[in-house]
């Protein structure tokens, strides 16, 4: 296999990679929507939701551009 | 082999819009449940879409103009839930759900087009790349 045929490969397993990560990760936030539809929700869980919704956005913030 | 794997890569792609596409329809039953799930359910989609959008552009398929216009978008959109619980606190339960209801829709838009981007990312990649035919010796 040449240089340029092993980047390609090299590209296409980090391009599958992160389809199927961004999959995963709106297929979880589905998961946990549907959890929380159908639950009693305190004001603990609230707090805990927020706490995540602001590491989220840092993360977001953060990113290096 | 090369054709297999770009095969599997571009197959992953579409997937992962499938899935930006349930969350935007997911988003969109948000008001009919009691004002505290709504709330909770769109913390939980704020927080998937900002992850999905984080991966979106690591992997190339969001621009920096782009990623910066969702993150002001966003820090909006986080201001909004932060009123949603102060309204929801203070018992303006009707208030708080019409909140919940606009940012639930922006959420959505924004997936959408996450989703877009996700889906033009493919478009790039099935673009073949150009054949470059050696000239014969002597040619040149």
């Amino acid at each position: 296999m040449d240089a340029k045929t092993l980047a390609y490969v090299a590209e296409a397993i980090r391009l599958m990679q992160a389809g199927l990560e961004i999959f995963n990760l709106a297929n979880a936030t589905l998961s946990r929507m549907n959890q929380a539809a159908g639950v009693p929700i305190t004001d603990d869980d609230l707090a805990v939701l927020k706490g995540q919704r602001e590491a989220a956005l840092d993360r977001l913030r953060n990113l290096p551009r | 082999m090369r054709k297999v794997l770009a095969a599997i890569a571009l197959a992953c792609l579409p997937l992962a819009a499938v899935g930006l596409s349930a969350c935007t329809t997911q988003v969109e039953q948000l008001a009919p449940k009691s004002p505290r799930n709504a709330l909770a359910e769109a913390e939980i989609a704020f927080a998937g879409v900002a992850n999905i959008a984080a991966r979106l552009y690591g992997m190339g398929a969001i621009d920096t103009p782009t990623i910066g216009r969702i993150i002001s978008e966003m820090q909006d959109l986080s201001a909004k839930l932060d009123q949603a619980h102060v309204l929801l606190k203070a018992g303006e339960t009707l208030v708080a759900v019409n909140t919940i209801e606009d940012l639930s829709a922006a959420l959505s838009a924004l997936s959408l087009e996450l989703s877009i981007a996700a889906e033009r990312r493919v478009e790039v990649e099935a673009t073949p790349a150009p054949v470059i035919v050696p000239a014969p010796p002597g040619a040149i």
